[in-house]
């Protein structure tokens, strides 16, 4: 018994290690005095933060992507929860099949949603490729997210508690805005936050429908072919995976304690 | 002034193909304490759902206080809810619970006040208004729920189950505070339940409900003497209950009543279930006995005159049965005896067992009920 | 409740509804669609036609790939194909063996700081998935952390070269891509199974092992299919991996989907190519289901 704990302890810090090695290498690099991400390290310096920041095209892209991540992560929570509420609160005819419909984004090969997104965009309706065009895209990749977020929350509370609130004389939006929206709130929370990361950390999908105007992910991509601009690259790679993380937890830490204030007796 | 507060027309309720209540009539009187009984998935917290406007009926008419209530939703009727789960919201505090429904009522910052206060008081939650709900234990969300619904001043109250999660001493105790509650608001209370006891004790009618019908309605006396069927007597009560059925032309009894009862002979054959409750007329003072012979091994079917005889208080050996028809007097001891020592049941007489009450008795031993059942699984076979 | 209360449901799950069938549904129908169009140099010709499925059938004199023979004119696509699906299934079981005992040792042996173990699995789920792949570049590149790190300590002299730009690379760097997304969905469905159910084997005399195999991976299996399916599909098709680690020798059917829309401006073959791919992976994947008995088992475990 004492054994195989051990063993099985042992394998979890070596899968921890794998999963966090490679990218941890980033910020390591980053820190290092030296123009190749290459051992032994030089020594620490900050430089290439300093020069990250002075690079106007990069600061550009930063820009474009956080406003298509606001974007796009308030409006897919807005839509995601009253869709969310629909499915767990009434009956809807079909509801089975049009949830396996809106879930399908998180399997199916990323680089066909973006080509058939880019030929309706070109073919069918002409667009110019934007960031709108973009942000179409991370809406449709950001829903199923927040859906299942928020619908794991909107299943967590008793639905008597809505009924409770008709009761006491609260019409529909009054019942939403009172007792829905704030025991909701932690879901609606994290989902904005997730769906951030999602339209901020997307690739596949920036990179096809993109125009002139580059997001994050791709204007790292392109520095990825210039080996002299690696340490920045991996720079500005340390900077998205701290900014990531910290959103990550904060949105997690918001839906377990969400989660388990509301059951009595349970700390 | 003696118009019902709730008067229920041909109140009909499907969900999609099943159907949760067939179509029910009856009246609720003001300031009644009237309860819902029956086993879970009989209808009854369809029927109060509907009362609350939660569940629209499909068909039929219902009527609160002389107000149709068809497009009614449940934010406009003068009904409020416990619900079984309390429903307490787990981010307002207790204050705020109360005072939830109130903010729909153009009350003045201090009458709101006032009221809450008032309905602390009466629920003795007093001092705990800033406590969140989930700081409160079983018996306190339970008032919260209360107060909250009561505070609104409703014309009815509806209660779900509000004392089944609650043990056992605890829930005897809030029975009393209950009953108490209800004489001193005089609100219309409709109260489900599946305990009957609990029902027998706190109502002034019962309506007895299973499969989506309403079996009965009556005061807890009148339910206990007069079950009009099989399912509302199995149901009220812990007695024995057995098939009593007369076959044509049996000589059933030597006591002062008619002594044939061929008019029985219909019911001869049928076994099944629903088609039973013909046979079991209201027996408010027909009631057969059966006893343990003293020598032992041998049973007796006696009819029992008086009432207020109850399958719980009496001791062991005797059980009660209540079935037969209104007029027909059954009491064959004799005939009983004689029969059973040739190894032959009761002539005329069919005895059955049911119910969880006659198993354990059965189970408890007596030798002639045990010998009475053999008989009876003969039968059945 | 019913009439009323489905149509509040309908309105409000619409609008969500709407924007999908308008950014999902609608890309699929237009591939389909182009699929069955032709690129006559710089124009589309719209004319719907079978021409680009039959290219990809046409028979030739194909290629030899690994000792195995693809008898067409156009032999790239399927030769991709296969090596897309093989390398993503080695990949996939590469994960699944490496998660499972991570999401057991989660469900069953982590009782204090659960939470902080199920965020620390997290985030690597939601962080920048270009970011991963790229962080392997670094590591396995020609000057990456592998060989510098090896050369610095003495132990090689000269760069290994074979780290990078291979199959082998590929699918390293999948199976850790993706390797956080399958944790989670085991986990979930060891930490559903009662604890009692445990119990009772061993009371019914199962031994440790038994126990484990007879009860523990039956129901851990829906967990550990949607973990196999939510890593193989996307896998399949996959752009960002190969094109980072991959190489010449690396390259899957994503590049080339990539290389005929943005590249070759043959969109339409591209499209057909997508097409094919979702309707191979959708075969495999019903083929998958019905050999383990999927129905069956949901119906039994519902």
């Amino acid at each position: 018994m004492r054994r195989r704990f051990d063993l099985l302890t042992i394998y979890a810090i070596f899968f921890v290690a794998f999963l966090y090695g490679p990218m941890l290498l980033m910020p390591i690099f980053s820190l290092n005095d030296g123009n190749f991400a290459i051992f032994p390290l030089k020594g620490f310096t900050l430089r290439h933060y300093g020069e990250m920041a002075a690079n106007t095209s990069m600061m550009t892209a930063l820009k474009n992507s956080l406003v298509v991540g606001v974007c796009v992560s308030v409006v897919a929570t807005a839509l995601a929860l009253p869709a969310a509420m629909a499915l767990t609160r009434y009956r809807v005819p079909g509801s089975g099949p049009i949830l396996s419909f809106m879930m399908l984004p998180l399997v199916v090969p990323s680089i066909v949603l973006a080509v058939g997104l880019l030929v309706v965009m070109l073919r069918v309706l002409g667009v110019p490729l934007s960031l709108w065009t973009v942000a179409s895209g991370h809406l449709m990749l950001a829903i199923p997210f927040g859906m299942t977020v928020l619908m794991s929350r909107l299943e967590g509370f008793d639905r008597s508690l809505e009924e409770a609130s008709r009761d006491l004389g609260a019409g529909g939006w009054s019942t939403f805005r009172r007792i829905t929206l704030p025991l909701a709130a932690p879901g609606v929370i994290s989902s904005l936050l997730l769906c951030f990361i999602i339209s901020f950390d997307e690739f596949v999908i920036s990179f096809f429908l993109t125009g002139t105007d580059n997001t994050l992910p791709v204007f790292l991509f392109s520095q990825l072919r210039f080996p002299n601009r690696l340490p920045g690259t991996l720079a500005l790679g340390s900077l998205i995976l701290l900014g990531s993380a910290i959103i990550v937890i904060l949105a997690e830490v918001v839906r377990k304690r969400g989660v388990s204030s509301d059951n009595p007796g349970d700390l | 002034m003696d118009r019902p507060i709730i008067r229920l027309d041909g109140v009909e309720k499907y969900f999609g193909e099943f159907r949760a209540l067939a179509p029910t009539n009856f009246d609720i009187a003001r300031g009644e304490f009237f309860s819902l009984l029956g086993p879970s998935g009989c209808g009854k917290t369809t029927l109060l759902r509907i009362l609350a406007g939660i569940e629209q009926p499909t068909r039929g008419e219902l009527t609160i206080d002389g107000a149709p209530m068809a497009g009614v939703a449940a934010n406009r009727r003068p009904t409020n809810m416990v619900f079984q789960s309390y429903a307490i919201f787990p981010h307002l505090s207790v204050r705020e619970n109360i005072g939830y429904g109130l903010v729909y009522q153009k009350l003045g910052k201090d009458e709101m006040r006032q009221r809450t206060d008032a309905a602390l008081e009466m629920v003795k939650l007093t001092g705990l208004g800033e406590r969140g709900a989930n700081q409160l234990s079983g018996g306190q969300r339970q008032r919260v729920a209360l107060a909250r619904a009561l505070v609104c001043r409703p014309k009815v109250l509806l209660l779900d189950e509000p004392l089944s999660a609650l043990d056992k001493k605890l829930r005897e105790e809030m029975q009393q505070e209950l009953r108490a509650l209800q004489r001193q608001v005089g609100i219309t209370f409709v109260f489900v339940t599946h305990d009957q006891e609990e029902a027998l004790t706190l109502s002034d009618r019962i309506a007895v409900m299973s499969g989506g019908e309403v079996l009965q309605i009556d005061t807890p006396q009148g339910l206990y003497e007069r079950p009009n069927c099989r399912e509302v007597a199995s149901f009220v009560g812990t007695m024995n209950l057995f098939d009593v059925r007369l076959t044509k032309g049996a000589r059933c009894g030597s006591g002062p009543g008619p002594g044939r009862c061929g008019s029985g002979g219909r019911g001869a054959g049928r076994t099944g279930a629903g088609r039973e409750r013909d046979d079991c007329g209201a027996a408010g003072k027909d009631r057969l006995e059966l006893r343990r012979h003293r020598q032992g091994h041998q049973c007796a079917c006696r009819n029992h005159r008086r009432g207020g005889l109850s399958g719980r208080s009496q001791p062991f050996p005797d059980h009660y049965c209540r079935a037969g028809r209104t007029g027909h007097r059954l009491s064959p001891e004799p005939a009983g005896t004689r029969s059973h020592r040739r190894g032959r049941r009761p002539r005329g007489i069919k005895l059955g067992c049911q119910g969880r009450a006659g198993d354990r008795t059965l189970r408890a031993g007596a030798p002639s009920v045990r010998k009475l059942a053999r008989v009876e699984q003969r039968r059945l076979a | 409740m019913s009439a009323g209360s489905t149509r509040t449901g309908v309105s409000l799950l619409s609008p969500a509804f709407l924007v999908m069938v308008a950014t999902l549904l609608a890309p699929v129908v237009a591939l389909v669609v182009m699929s069955f169009w032709t690129q006559q140099g710089f124009d589309v010709d719209t004319t719907l036609t079978t021409a680009n499925y039959r290219r990809l059938v046409e028979p030739g004199e194909g290629v030899v790939w690994y000792g195995i023979r693809f008898p067409f004119a156009y032999p790239v696509p399927a030769v991709l194909m296969v090596k897309s699906l093989a390398m993503s299934l080695v990949a996939t079981i590469c994960v699944i063996g490496v998660a499972w005992p991570m999401a057991y040792f989660l469900a069953f042996r982590v009782t204090r700081n659960k939470a902080m173990w199920i965020i620390l699995l997290t985030i690597p789920f939601w962080t920048s998935y270009l970011l991963r792949v790229f962080s392997w570049k670094v590591v396995l590149g020609f000057n990456g952390a592998i060989n510098t790190g090896l050369q610095s300590l003495g132990l090689i002299d000269a760069p290994l070269e074979f780290l990078l730009y291979n199959p082998i690379a590929v699918m390293i760097t999948l199976a850790h891509s993706w390797i956080a997304f399958a944790v989670l969905p085991i986990y979930v469905s060891l930490e559903k199974i009662d604890r009692s159910l445990l119990e009772a084997a061993s009371d019914l005399g199962d031994n440790r092992w038994q126990r484990f195999r007879r009860i523990t991976v039956p129901l851990s299996m829906p967990g550990t299919i949607a973990a196999t399916l939510l890593v193989f599909i996307p896998t399949v098709g996959d752009y960002v991996t190969p094109t980072l680690v991959g190489g010449p020798g690396g390259t899957m059917i994503g590049s080339l989907i990539q290389d005929l829309f943005l590249k070759r401006n043959n969109a339409p073959m591209g499209a057909a190519v997508s097409i094919v791919m979702m309707l191979i992976i959708a075969a495999l994947v019903g083929l998958f289901l019905w050999l383990i008995g999927y129905g069956r088992m949901r119906k039994r475990l519902a």
